[in-house]
């Protein structure tokens, strides 16, 4: 998280930071349904995930042309998933993808 | 959403539903004394009720469709897997009554309650359970061999195209998937032939569909998906990464490949081939990915929220089905 300040503070990164620590830390704890505790968790987890997104931008091996190009070239036959290339190019895809969702948590 | 009873509303309505249909079924007279939305999924909903039949008190689950997505196929094959299973020697709840029976405003199925847990992260992690997971690799072999060796019973179940199946899903989907995309035509060109007539099959057969007790295995749950196909996808379905809960054991995170196949291949009378079930295995990955991958329906906030954490895991499934496919990929 950057220290730097920015003309409209904080920022929407550090926002994202704010409002996942109060759900975790704060409103998660209190809910005694276990529906509603679950959820509460979950929103948690997305919000820290929207902040990760965010904070990567163009971190990803393709942009969404290449990606659809590739996912037609698959769906035709022109290009398989077993090919070396591509297996390493769907790799690195999913790599990026986990790095953003996961973050180790 | 509009149109949603209030939740006492929705109760007395399923109240009144739940007494018609014992009172028609089993022509007795029937007081149903506690009713309870059990927890559960959104697409069907599932009761706990105490009930009055005659002069005895019975706990009993009726499971029906909702306002929102009334499906009468998923409901037939529901009843019709649970009238089999029992035919067969598979446990599962007795049915009680059925829409099949009785014909109510909406498809139903009224069974009796059977005690345990389905949970498993109860049944990972309780002591009690120690038995029934040192147990259960080996006992599901037993069920699915006796469940896949009912054929005789399953002469009016319908078969499914597997490769369609996947298809109908991924147009289902909200994104493309350059992986499940591309596995599903791997899946196509490389799909092994049935060799025997089809089988019925659970296809959804897993831990977390299983009621467990301290001795083990009580009850399979959840049929609706259940069709004649071809065994070995329960096996492969069964063993999925999702559901081995962080542990190395490939059988439901609980037993291992041997002990599962040994049994069921000792009950069925024959070998299960490696190729064909790691083709399977390909298949089941491919077929979770494209769950959590599925079109967002309607719901509330949360029940929105909840499939959309769903789909952004997408990754995680598509990693899976990287692994499987390994093995495939020509040296560089």
């Amino acid at each position: 998280m950057t220290a730097e300040p920015t003309i409209l503070s904080p920022s929407a990164l550090q926002l994202l930071d704010l409002v996942a620590a109060f759900l975790a830390e704060e409103l998660m704890p209190a809910q005694v349904d276990t529906k509603l505790r679950f959820r509460t968790r979950v929103a948690a987890s997305l919000v820290r995930s929207a902040r990760r997104e965010l904070a990567e931008q163009g971190q990803f091996p393709m942009d969404m042309a290449s990606l659809r190009s590739l996912v037609e070239d698959l769906s035709q036959g022109r290009r398989e998933l077993t090919d070396p290339d591509t297996y390493e190019m769907a790799v690195r895809l999913v790599e990026a993808k986990l790095a953003i969702v996961t973050g180790g948590e | 959403m509009s149109g949603d009873l209030s939740n006492s509303s929705l109760a007395d309505a399923r109240r009144e539903l739940l007494a018609a249909a014992l009172a028609k079924g089993l022509r007795t007279p029937i007081q149903v004394a506690s009713l309870q939305l059990a927890a559960g999924g959104n697409s069907r909903e599932t009761w706990v009720a105490e009930v009055c039949l005659g002069a005895q008190m019975r706990r009993v689950v009726l499971r029906c469709d909702p306002d929102h997505w009334i499906r009468p196929v998923e409901m037939t094959r529901e009843i019709k897997g649970l009238e089999l299973a029992a035919s067969a020697g598979v446990p599962v709840p007795k049915i009680l009554v059925s829409c099949r029976m009785v014909e109510l405003e909406r498809p139903y199925v009224v069974t009796e309650f059977v005690e345990g847990t389905a949970i498993a992260r109860q049944i990972m992690r309780e002591p009690g359970y120690a038995a029934a997971r040192a147990g259960f690799a080996r006992q599901c072999g037993e069920i699915l061999a006796r469940l896949h060796g009912a054929g005789q019973l399953a002469q009016d179940w319908s078969a499914y195209d597997p490769i369609g199946d996947l298809e109908w899903h991924l147009n289902n989907t909200d994104f493309p998937s350059p992986v499940l995309t591309g596995a599903i035509r791997w899946l196509e060109r490389n799909r092994p032939a049935l060799e025997r007539p089809p089988s019925p099959v659970h296809r959804d057969f897993r831990l977390g569909n299983l009621m467990m007790q301290p001795s083990g295995i009580c009850a399979v749950l959840d049929w609706e998906t259940c069709q004649l196909g071809d065994p070995v996808e329960d096996l492969a379905w069964l063993c999925c990464r999702s559901w081995r809960y962080g542990s190395d054991l490939p059988v439901g995170g609980l037993g291992s490949m041997s002990d599962l196949l040994n049994v069921y291949q000792g009950v069925t009378g024959s070998a299960v081939d490696p190729e064909r079930l790691h083709w399977w295995t390909v298949y089941a990955e491919t077929r979770w990915g494209l769950a959590g991958m599925a079109r967002q329906r309607d719901g509330s906030a949360g029940d929105v929220m909840e499939q959309a954490a769903m789909a952004r895991r997408a990754c995680r499934q598509e990693h899976n089905v990287l692994l499987e496919l390994k093995r495939y990929v020509a040296p560089a």
